[in-house]
């Protein structure tokens, strides 16, 4: 009796998962016109990231161990330059979740037909004991409010670099 | 958060796949979304394990309720065992499907994660007698219709 059915959680369903539990992040979905290989190759590149994201001056890799990499990034937040931030990143087929101390990035992607679906996260990942929570319950509501105009905007991005939207 | 996803994901998926079948994803996502939910609370990864497992149970069972004690075709069923490999996942899950969700959750809880009948009992909440008729019912439940 080995071989007993399970679950596999899938990138997206892992995505949305972490949207539902974090509560400073934003997610949106969409499904993008072009197969898998081309969008999870052109979002996967992750130092093409300023091609589709406004906010960002540079990503550099600084080193790459099998799945797990560490990206230097030079990013505006809310309109502020902020110096260059270490961030640790997982990056899997269709999955790829970025990380530092004060903000997360999240991406997942599954084919869908000739198409892609995609997934986008991103915010200020508060979590903590429930006061704490609490505390910090303006800075979650700014950030998904920052984050639920800001990641449409990335995602038009990947399409226009794809060549999918003037 | 995402590494501890990363641990707590598949033992989620074992009892929500068994327990729920078709509707273990749906599960699955609603017990790491209320697990994670009430995160801060726990203290250490063993309390950690046996309120993941609890809250899978629940889910796995809320979302079986739907399609409780699917009934099978004893021509399918028979067909299916004649032809089976009996290590294939296939087999497994026709006979599981023709269980009651209740008497799926015992036998994932005693022969996947090897839990005592206390231990079950604590879990499922109801009394230890409870677990041990129900586990007998659902071991010849099975046992009859693995072998048909």
């Amino acid at each position: 009796m080995s071989n007993w059915p399970t679950v596999d959680l899938q990138p997206l369903d892992r995505l949305r998962v972490l949207a539902r539990v974090l509560p400073g992040v934003w997610m949106e979905e969409r499904v993008i016109d072009a197969p898998f290989d081309e969008v999870w190759g052109f979002v996967s590149d992750l130092e093409r990231a300023p091609e589709f994201d406004t906010d960002l001056h540079s990503v550099k890799i600084v080193s790459r161990d099998d799945n797990n990499m560490k990206i230097r990034v030079r990013a505006d937040v809310f309109g502020l330059a902020m110096p260059p931030t270490p961030v640790a990143v997982e990056l899997r087929e269709g999955w790829c979740w970025m990380r530092s101390p004060l903000y997360v990035v999240g991406m997942a992607a599954a084919p869908e037909g000739d198409r892609t679906r995609f997934g986008h996260l991103e915010g200020v990942p508060l979590h903590g004991p429930p006061t704490v929570q609490a505390l910090l319950q303006p800075i979650a509501w700014i950030s998904r409010l920052r984050h639920r105009r800001h990641i449409p905007h990335d995602i038009d991005g990947i399409e226009r670099s794809l060549g999918l939207r003037s | 958060m995402n590494a501890l996803l990363t641990e707590i994901a598949p033992y989620v998926g074992r009892i929500c796949g068994a327990v729920a079948l078709d509707a273990g994803e749906d599960a699955a996502q609603e017990a790491l979304v209320a697990i994670f939910r009430n995160l801060p609370s726990l203290r250490d990864a063993v309390a950690l394990r046996a309120w993941a497992r609890r809250i899978a149970v629940r889910e796995a069972l809320r979302a079986a309720g739907g399609r409780r004690f699917v009934p099978v075709d004893p021509t399918t069923l028979e067909a299916a065992v004649a032809d089976r490999d009996l290590s294939g996942d296939v087999d497994v899950r026709s006979v599981l499907a023709s269980l009651d969700p209740l008497h799926r959750a015992v036998l994932v809880l005693r022969h996947l994660d090897g839990l005592d009948e206390q231990e079950m009992a604590s879990v499922l909440d109801v009394a230890p007698g409870t677990v041990k008729s129900r586990l007998h019912r659902a071991r010849v439940a099975f046992r009859a219709r693995w072998s048909a």
